[in-house]
């Protein structure tokens, strides 16, 4: 399986659907809004089996066969009402109660159109699409009526419906244009025709499908290129004014033959049957750029999809396993990533393998701006950056780090700054109109993720580097460092002595300023002075003076410290016991004698008396005063 | 009354380096001494002088220790003593200034002794050591027979060490800076850094750290603006950054590089000794430009012409634009301070100011120096009350707390400097204002602080 031509970047996922296969007996359909699988045994009437969207989602009942194929069947949202379509030109309706239909009440609603088929946009609602328009009905089982709610008259030839997004495309009969029609309850909006360039175009139902991407609703159209004859694929976003669709990307696939198309993770998966290969392609990667459309190539060449063994009942204890046909002219394909095999009776998700998929990507900046729009890109990038880090590359990656750097950052950058606006923007007692949550970006890389990341690779070479280069970028997007961070940036500056570079970090405050981190400072400045400048700096800037008043004591430098005291604090807020007990414990004669008579004539002024108030507690320096300048307090010089 | 005739200013008398072991019989005294200026003078007063000066020496080991000789004051001339390395020492011997005074008609030659601050001309000794170390390394690195080795090899490399000083010596005193006009920037031996804006600092600064990570040769990198202010100062310790700058601004300019980047020489390198972590080793200094900038980079082996192609490819570019900004940046930034301080004349009254960071030796300064454009500096006898106040930056005196202090002093001209210490800073504001008081003095300068000290934080403003 790791042999190198065994790496798949697709897979069709463990949690599949196992379903009755369809044969003479049993048929089968499948509701793309619902994403459930209906497996109908004699026209319903020795019962039907619906599962999905789940895995354990199962509804099982019976109905009679009242005539007729069914063409086809789905269930409203709320799985209350079960539309049925027998005939070209009407629709029945079965209520349930519970999970059981009321086979008494069926509504049957005839139209005079030939209908190609219908959607339910709501739990009551649903759209009928027919050959002379669209039609959304109200369903009233109370009343056993249908009530017509809104109309849209236009000959149609085929169309398409997109569930997630409520947009049918309808091919018209006149003018062969594309419509995209957005119905939703009670509403039918026309939407701008797609542009296919050429006014006599023609384009076949099976060439078009309907997905999404990055949000934005798309048009994907398959066509051959007029020169070369390879296939190609033509993205219409639904981005334009007005959702106006405008073709933005063109997917070269550099093959001819049958494709079908999946959206898994944002990518879309082209899949060829002859070839039996799936190709990648990612719109918001970079490509060649004509004529404001952009070319893309497959992110890597085609591979195939990952073999799949299922599992069968049987006597050995193992079981027995049967490799799935995969490509198989039996499957059938729905957005956005589903894969339906109806003769084996099972419906897969198709899932990204992203591991195998970035070691077919051999750029590090491509494969960084491929797994930052990744849903489970985030552990892979960081092992990208990890990698890069190796010690192996002896620095060589670092300007590429510098990069992907720069491209996480800017992500982290407008996150932190929407966070920001959100929590400013509204003050609490204000009730914001839209209490829309900001939805996070699809890969956010905090600083706390690469924190983590450099402390696995901590004290290697070239660690200051990748550290400061890593700044730098937080720097350009003007995110603070947080105190890990910083923390660990001083401890690397300290480990290589780059005492330099630390104080220049502080005095631009490219650190987090706060007690912990000076403290932390501090406690490494037996290493050298300038940590000690630095730290005593940093409490500058915040103003800490309590901090840098006990360093000071603590380094038995009394006066500097009253003096900072008094400065800072004010006269009247020194507290005198802390300070003549460090004079005291100074053992030096004139610093005490200082300090006392500072405080005696705080006293004077405060007071108005030259003794200590008893609150201060400071009768074992009177006394140590008194003993050692007897004589009624006159100044007597030092004895040292 | 008396009249001042002429006045000579401060000049250079001799310089000279011996090591007493050097010579252990008599009749060898000639060979302790390992260089001596002015070299025209005849042997007999270089060994007198020599002989002098290790006498003084001894005389003042009785009392103090031996390396507390530091200087001495004769009427006529002050001497000055360094030993940087044990056994070798440096003298320096200046004639003081005098002034020739006509006095009842006579002419009399007035000694002004006082005027020679010893502890600039100590600092200037220093440096005489310190360049030389710079580019030819310690001394006793040269002399590696030890005693019970032949006379005959301990003499040969004695004559090389000594060929060296000289080829070394006799063109350092030469391009010696007026005397007269050493000043406190000397002494301490501090530096301008240019102020930069974060953002383009880092992006400096990674640049300095990607080339050294980049290219397994290169142990550190220093960038310069023209020459002058640093940029980037790696991991180059104070002192050896000083020299590194003192060295580039003689470095001839070389053909002007243009809009690419150009190493000033690629044939032979000069080769410097740099103290890192405790131990002097020699590198190979590759001296790059582009536009305004001076690139140094330190190199462990004799570079390849394919090593200068690679750098060259990988830095020049970079460089360039780098470089455009940061004169960018630079253009912005005098373009404000003239708008700010438009009236700012630079008259010798006007308030000066003098911030030195005695941990990195960076400082900050409005005093113009060696006297650009006839700008007058400060008085010299203001110059020296500075240099008395200021707390010399030996490299060995690394205290483990800083002191605080402030001072005021008043000159007999109008002239005030208030000192202030802390956190390992030194902030000097002169004034000049006749009729001042102190409380005036006080208030004065503490508004130049505030107004100057905007990256540096003096907390107990």
């Amino acid at each position: 399986m790791d042999k190198p031509n065994g790496i798949h970047y697709i897979e069709l996922a463990n949690n599949f659907i196992r379903f009755d296969a369809a044969s003479q007996l049993t048929k089968v359909f499948f509701d793309d809004t619902n994403k459930q699988i209906f497996a109908v045994r004699s026209g319903g009437a020795t019962g039907v089996v619906v599962k999905g969207p789940a895995e354990d989602a199962v509804i099982t009942f019976c109905m009679s066969d009242r005539g007729g194929d069914i063409h086809s069947i789905k269930f409203s949202p709320d799985n209350q009402i079960l539309a049925v379509q027998r005939v070209e030109n009407a629709v029945e309706f079965v209520c349930f109660q519970g999970d059981q239909p009321q086979l008494q009440d069926i509504i049957t609603h005839q139209v005079k159109t030939l209908i190609y088929g219908f959607v339910w946009v709501h739990n009551r609602e649903l759209a009928l699409i027919s050959n002379t328009g669209v039609e959304v009905f109200q369903i009233l089982p109370e009343k056993r009526q249908v009530r017509s709610v809104k109309a849209l008259s236009i000959s149609i030839k085929w169309f398409a419906w997109s569930g997630d997004a409520n947009v049918a495309l309808l091919c018209t009969t006149e003018g062969n244009t594309l419509v995209p029609v957005l119905v939703k309850q009670k509403v039918i909006t026309k939407l701008p025709k797609v542009n296919l360039g050429n006014p006599a175009r023609e384009v076949e139902e099976s060439k078009v499908t309907l997905g999404r991407v990055y949000g934005v609703l798309a048009v994907f159209i398959l066509q051959s290129n007029s020169t070369t004859g390879m296939m190609e694929v033509e993205v219409h976003l639904l981005n334009g004014p007005g959702l106006a669709p405008q073709k933005c990307h063109v997917l070269r696939l550099s093959l001819v033959g049958r494709f079908a198309i999946n959206t898994v993770d944002n990518l879309i998966v082209v899949h060829h049957q002859a070839t039996a290969t799936s190709l990648l392609f990612d719109i918001a990667l970079t490509g060649e750029l004509i004529d404001e459309v952009t070319y893309h190539a497959p992110i890597t060449p085609g591979r195939s999809i990952k073999p799949f063994g299922l599992k069968l009942p049987s006597l050995l204890p193992d079981g027995h396993i049967m490799q799935c046909e995969l490509y198989s002219t039996n499957w059938v394909l729905f957005q956005p990533n589903i894969v339906i095999d109806a003769k084996l009776g099972c419906m897969w998700y198709l899932n990204l393998c992203i591991e195998p998929l970035c070691n077919l990507i051999s750029d590090r900046l491509r494969l960084t701006e491929f797994l930052l729009q990744r849903s489970s890109g985030k552990q892979m990038q960081l092992k990208v950056v990890q990698q890069l880090m190796d010690e192996q590359y002896k620095g060589t990656l670092l300007p590429v780090l510098e990069t992907i750097f720069d491209k996480i950052n800017k992500i982290y950058a407008s996150w932190v700054h929407l966070t920001l606006q959100n929590q400013t923007a509204l003050p609490s007692n204000v009730k914001s109109p839209t209490n829309k949550q900001a939805t996070p970006p699809i890969v956010l890389i905090e600083q706390s993720d690469m924190v983590q990341v450099f402390q696995s690779i901590a004290e290697r070479p070239h660690m200051e580097t990748v550290l400061m280069l890593y700044l730098q970028s937080l720097n350009k997007y003007n995110i603070a460092a947080q105190e890990e961070l910083s923390k660990m940036i001083i401890s690397e500056l300290i480990r290589n002595r780059s005492f330099d570079t630390l104080r220049r970090l502080v005095s631009y405050s490219m650190l987090l300023e706060s007690k912990p981190i000076a403290c932390f400072l501090l406690s490494h400045s037996d290493v050298n002075s300038a940590i000690s400048q630095v730290a005593i700096d940093m409490l500058g800037k915040m103003q800490a003076y309590e901090i840098i008043i006990e360093v000071m004591l603590g380094q038995g430098r009394v006066i500097d410290a009253l003096r900072l005291a008094k400065n800072s604090l004010g006269t009247d807020k020194v507290q005198a016991r802390k300070f003549l007990e460090a004079a005291y414990k100074s053992q030096d004669d004139l610093i005490f004698h200082s300090v006392y008579r500072f405080f005696q004539m705080r006293n004077l002024r405060m007071y108005e008396t030259l003794n200590f108030p008893k609150a201060e507690q400071c009768t074992e320096f009177i006394q140590h005063y008194n003993n050692t300048f007897p004589a009624d307090n006159a100044v007597k010089l030092p004895k040292s | 009354m008396s009249q001042v005739l002429q006045r000579v200013e401060i000049t250079l008398r001799s310089f000279y380096v011996f090591n007493s072991s050097l010579s252990q019989k008599e009749g060898e005294e000639r060979k302790k001494v390992l260089y001596y200026y002015p070299t025209e003078v005849v042997e007999y007063t270089k060994i007198n002088d020599v002989g002098l000066s290790e006498g003084i020496i001894k005389f003042i080991g009785t009392f103090t220790n031996e390396d507390d000789c530091k200087a001495l004051h004769t009427q006529k001339t002050t001497q000055l003593f360094y030993q940087p390395e044990p056994g070798f020492w440096l003298v320096l011997v200046l004639n003081v200034p005098k002034e020739l005074k006509l006095k009842d008609r006579i002419e009399v030659a007035e000694y002004r002794g006082g005027e020679v601050s010893d502890r600039i001309y100590r600092a200037v000794l220093r440096q005489c050591y310190q360049m030389y170390r710079f580019q030819h390394g310690p001394m006793q690195a040269r002399l590696t027979a030890n005693l019970a080795e032949e006379n005959q090899q301990r003499e040969q490399q004695r004559e090389k060490l000594s060929l060296e000083l000289h080829q070394f010596y006799d063109k350092y005193l030469l391009s010696f800076r007026d005397l007269a006009s050493c000043d406190i920037m000397d002494m301490l031996h501090s530096i301008q850094y240019l102020a930069l804006e974060k953002r383009i600092f880092l992006r400096a600064h990674n640049f300095c750290k990607l080339c050294g990570d980049t290219f397994a040769g290169i142990r550190d990198c220093i960038m310069l603006y023209n020459q002058e202010q640093i940029i980037c100062g790696g991991k180059l310790n104070a002192s050896d950054l000083y020299s590194l700058h003192a060295y580039i601004q003689a470095v001839p300019k070389g053909a002007d590089p243009g809009e690419d980047g150009a190493f000033v020489e690629k044939v032979t390198p000069p080769r410097v000794f740099l103290d890192l972590d405790n131990c002097i080793a020699p590198f190979y200094l590759l001296i790059y430009r582009a536009l305004n900038i001076t690139l140094c980079l330190f190199v462990d082996v004799a570079p390849q012409p394919e090593f200068y192609e690679e750098l060259h490819a990988y830095m020049g570019p970079q460089l360039i634009s780098l470089a455009r900004d940061i004169a960018d940046e630079v253009s912005k930034r005098t373009a404000a301070n003239l708008g700010e301080s438009g009236s700012n004349d630079a008259s010798s009254t006007s308030p000066k100011y003098l911030f030195i960071n005695e941990q990195s030796l960076k400082h900050h300064t409005n005093i113009f120096r060696h006297g650009k454009n006839n700008q007058k500096s400060i008085p010299r006898n203001v110059m020296s009350i500075i240099a008395d106040l200021a707390n010399p930056i030996e490299e060995n005196c690394t205290q483990t707390t800083p002191a605080t202090e402030e001072l005021q002093v008043k000159a007999t001209n109008d002239f005030w400097v208030v000192k202030r210490r802390c956190n390992w800073r030194q902030y000097y504001v002169i004034l000049c204002k006749s009729k001042a008081t102190l409380l005036d003095v006080t208030q004065e300068a503490k508004r130049i602080f505030e107004q100057e000290l905007t990256d540096d934080v003096f907390f107990d403003k």
